[in-house]
């Protein structure tokens, strides 16, 4: 099973994401690396540009998953940073083949986009 | 080793609530249900789309999340059943009872997480023996004292 959706993800009107790659961090995350493309430039580079005072935060609101923007000073090539605990991942993993779920990841599309928005929420971009 | 020191650690008990707009943290209605708990150390978790289980602090400090529409229904129910069943595999031996509350439109996935499919041949998760259900009062339904008092017997 993989852990994180290749198929592009709709971040409601701001932008679609696409998984670039995945890191595993020293700290046993397994982070998925998510290309940003926008669907309204304009809108786009308003709402993203307002994340830079919040670099570096992890938006969590399970203990489990979180969600990050990585928004260079050029605001070109942001990304979307996705972690998950890798003891909590297997889990997952372990509860769908138990559940004979159809899920073809651990971390759904649907997980990515709540997150993404609710952190643009969150944040008031 | 973790499993060594979940076996040492003290155990707890835990409280299940599945929240809605109408029963969330502040709301009159949840407040009688976790109140007293939360003064006896009691850990208090939300049961919620998408996520399944959630700390009560969680759900008042990013209420923004659980306001997203959700979409599409079935890769919903499957993603809070396998987190819930996570969730339990992984956290449930921290307590030694963990008290349920079942209402609300996702209960159904709190008893398939626990028990598996029906013909499956999984077995229900470890814990599922220290599951402790209280329904709601069928008259006063989450209200009332009947219902707050076998809720309240439940965690001591």
């Amino acid at each position: 099973m993989k852990v994180f959706p290749t198929d592009p993800i709709s971040i409601g009107a701001v932008a679609g994401a696409q998984l670039r790659a995945i890191r595993v961090l020293p700290d046993h995350q397994v982070v998925g690396c998510f290309d940003l493309s926008p669907h309204d430039v304009e809108e786009y580079l308003d709402r993203i540009g307002g994340l830079r005072n919040r670099l570096g935060y992890r938006y969590a609101p399970t203990s489990e998953v979180w969600v990050s923007f990585v928004v260079p000073e050029d605001r070109d090539d942001v990304e979307l940073l996705v972690g998950i605990d890798r003891r909590f991942a297997e889990a997952v993993e372990r509860a769908h083949r138990d559940l004979h779920s159809k899920a073809s990841s651990i971390v759904s599309g649907l997980t990515v986009r709540t997150l993404a928005l609710g952190y643009l929420d969150w944040a008031g971009v | 080793m973790s499993s060594i020191l979940t076996t040492l650690a003290p155990k707890r008990r835990a409280l299940i609530v599945p929240m809605s707009g109408a029963v969330c943290p502040g709301r009159s209605i949840y407040e009688a249900m976790a109140q007293r708990p939360r003064q006896w150390g009691v850990d208090v978790y939300g049961f919620l789309p998408p996520f399944g289980v959630v700390p009560e602090a969680s759900v008042g400090a990013f209420p923004e999340v659980y306001q997203i529409s959700q979409g599409n229904q079935r890769a919903l129910c499957e993603e809070m059943a396998a987190r819930t069943r996570a969730w339990l595999e992984l956290h449930g031996p921290r307590y030694d009872r963990i008290v349920v509350v079942p209402h609300g439109d996702y209960i159904g996935l709190w008893t398939l997480a626990v028990q598996g499919p029906k013909r499956s041949r999984r077995p229900p998760v470890e814990v599922a023996s220290n599951i402790v259900t209280v329904p709601p009062h069928r008259s006063t339904g989450l209200r009332g004292r009947i219902f707050l008092n076998k809720l309240h017997k439940a965690l001591m």
